[in-house]
């Protein structure tokens, strides 16, 4: 068995001429907290789907912990997760379908379901048929049914679905604790704000294709460091930028530069020297979302 | 193992779920019908070509034949279709095969676990028909001998007996309904659509079996195994090997084509 919990190479699904998911790939190390994006139609879903082995794949290869998927649920015994909203049986109760999964994973005890269920607190809830439940008490008890299976590797689609901001909190406190137990986190989501906040590392898909994967800093410095400059003289100061090879734009009269900070410790000097006066100089920290569409954009 | 836990499982969803209820109240009622019908109209009776007939009314051991000559052509299907056809369409419905096929149980064994739990509702429908003929009849009629087709006189209760291995016999082609139920459901994932397409596929082999000109092949087809247990009774040209043979043949084809779309079939769509 690998340690690796997912890698995922050259993977590829059509339906017809559309390609839902083309040429992607991934590794998750151990301990990562993983974020997976992508627009709505990016191909998420499907890549998710023949990862945990409910859809064929048409071409490319994915091991999870050194298992194939596609050869039965052997190799799902570390994994645990749910793809789109988490469902279950209506007429049973939530704790009926806690043991119902329970019994499909080799059996289950009591305690072992009302420690779940105490953990997402639904304990309240618990003898009340699903039916009766809300899209954020669902989503909630899907969390429960994939910690019952003690995972190593938890795939989660769009786990904040639902939640109330307090439910969103909690969520995130939970996927943030779980790689020092030992599981491994595999998000995928379209709250950028969620993923930034939680996952080390990447994917960005677009078109069924991957743009980018690596870590968030990485991902940041690939696109290289910004910095927002307000003068007295934005005109000289722009001309000065580009003489000493900065990288300068206009955005609603303020100048984006973008360069090493050796080349701006020289520009700050020179503009100095011109008598230009620098009313304003800051790093600007470009967030997720911002790069997010600037590579899916750009690829689009 | 996996095997026996998805079984005890689905058995158990099963008693969770209105439809099964409504299926074996539907068989008391078939059954309650039919003794209060004859019991109130004076001379009533049932058609001559049921073995027994003309003793319907005479010992409770008759009217439990009458109504499994009856079921084949309408009520045995529907019933039997009203949960073995939404065994695997109802996962389709409650779109929860994308959770019970990502823990540890293998696809093989969820579906022939579906196909067992549909076969042990199918016993329990016959069980539950047998049981409230003969209580309700007996009450109606009482228990007394009956005299076989080749004229020997038996006791009251070897012909309840013999109700008991009729009704035994019936589950063959009554396995066909379920497996060919279930293939639509897996095919169709559609639970109306398993229902009447088993309906259909019923009334069209109880067309066929009446076409002229194969009336060698007749033995052979599938609406002659719901005569088997006629032998029991003296019927002669019923066979229950030849029943068993052929019925097992027609539940396995299609349950064996249900496992082959089962185990390829792409779980997508929300």
């Amino acid at each position: 068995m690998s340690d690796v919990p997912v890698e995922v190479r050259g993977l590829v699904k059509s339906y017809g001429a559309v390609h839902a998911v083309d040429r992607v790939d991934l590794t998750v190390e151990a301990g990562d907290i993983y974020g997976y994006l992508g627009p709505n139609g990016a191909g998420k879903t499907t890549t998710l789907r023949m990862l945990l082995g409910l859809i064929r794949r048409d071409g490319g290869s994915v091991s999870l912990f050194g298992r194939d998927p596609a050869h039965g649920v052997r190799a799902l015994d570390h994994v645990a997760g749910f793809v789109e909203s988490p469902t279950f049986y209506p007429y049973l109760t939530g704790r009926e379908n806690l043991r119902l999964l329970g019994a499909l994973d080799g059996g289950v005890d009591d305690r072992a379901v009302a420690a779940v269920l105490d953990q997402v607190e639904l304990t309240g809830r618990a003898r009340d048929r699903v039916g009766t439940y809300s899209l954020g008490m669902r989503q909630r008890l899907g969390i429960a049914a994939a910690l019952l299976r003690n995972p190593k590797l938890l795939v989660l689609d769009e786990p904040a679905n639902g939640l109330d901001p307090a439910g969103i909190r909690d969520m995130r406190r939970l996927i943030s604790e779980l790689p020092e137990r030992g599981v491994t986190v595999l998000y995928s989501s379209h709250l950028l704000s969620e993923v930034e906040e939680v996952c080390n590392r990447v994917a960005i898909v677009n078109d069924g294709r991957i743009a980018f994967e690596g870590r968030l800093d990485e991902l940041r410095a690939s696109f290289g460091a910004g910095y927002r400059l307000e003068t007295a003289d934005d005109d000289a100061a722009e001309a000065a930028a580009r003489e000493r090879g900065v990288s300068v734009s206009r955005d609603d009269g303020t100048l984006w530069l973008e360069g090493e900070p050796q080349a701006l410790d020289a520009l700050t000097i020179e503009l100095g020297r011109r008598g230009v006066a620098i009313r304003r100089l800051a790093r600007h920290q470009r967030s997720l979302e911002e790069l997010f569409f600037e590579l899916t954009e750009d690829d689009a | 193992m996996s095997l026996l836990r998805a079984y005890t499982w689905e058995t158990r969803k099963l008693v969770r779920q209105k439809r099964t209820w409504w299926g074996l109240g539907a068989a008391v009622v078939y059954a309650l019908a039919f003794v209060l019908t004859l019991s109130l109209k004076k001379n009533a009776g049932i058609p001559p070509d049921i073995p027994l007939a003309k003793q319907v009314t005479e010992t409770a051991a008759v009217l439990p034949l009458a109504l499994l000559a009856f079921a084949t052509f309408f009520g045995a299907p529907v019933i039997s279709a009203l949960v073995a056809g939404d065994i695997v369409s109802s996962e389709d419905a409650n779109n929860t095969l994308k959770m019970i096929l990502t823990r540890s149980t293998s696809r093989a064994a969820i579906y022939w676990a579906k196909v067992a739990a549909a076969a042990t509702y199918g016993i329990a429908l016959m069980v539950v028909l047998l049981a409230t003929s003969v209580i309700a009849s007996t009450i109606a009629w009482g228990v007394h001998g009956a005299t076989l087709l080749d004229g020997r006189r038996i006791s009251g209760g070897h012909a309840l007996w013999l109700d008991v291995l009729a009704y035994a016999t019936y589950l063959l082609p009554l396995a066909v309904l379920v497996g060919f139920a279930v293939f639509l459901s897996t095919v169709t994932r559609n639970s109306a659509a398993a229902i009447v397409g088993t309906v259909i596929f019923s009334l069209a082999w109880q067309g066929i079996a009446v076409l002229p000109g194969i009336e060698n092949a007749k033995n052979w087809l599938f609406p002659k195994q719901f005569e088997a247990w006629q032998s029991l009774f003296g019927q002669s040209g019923e066979s229950i090997g030849r029943a068993a043979a052929m019925c097992a043949v027609y539940t396995l084809v299609p349950l064996v084509a249900g496992w082959l779309v089962f185990r390829r079939r792409d779980v997508a769509g929300a």
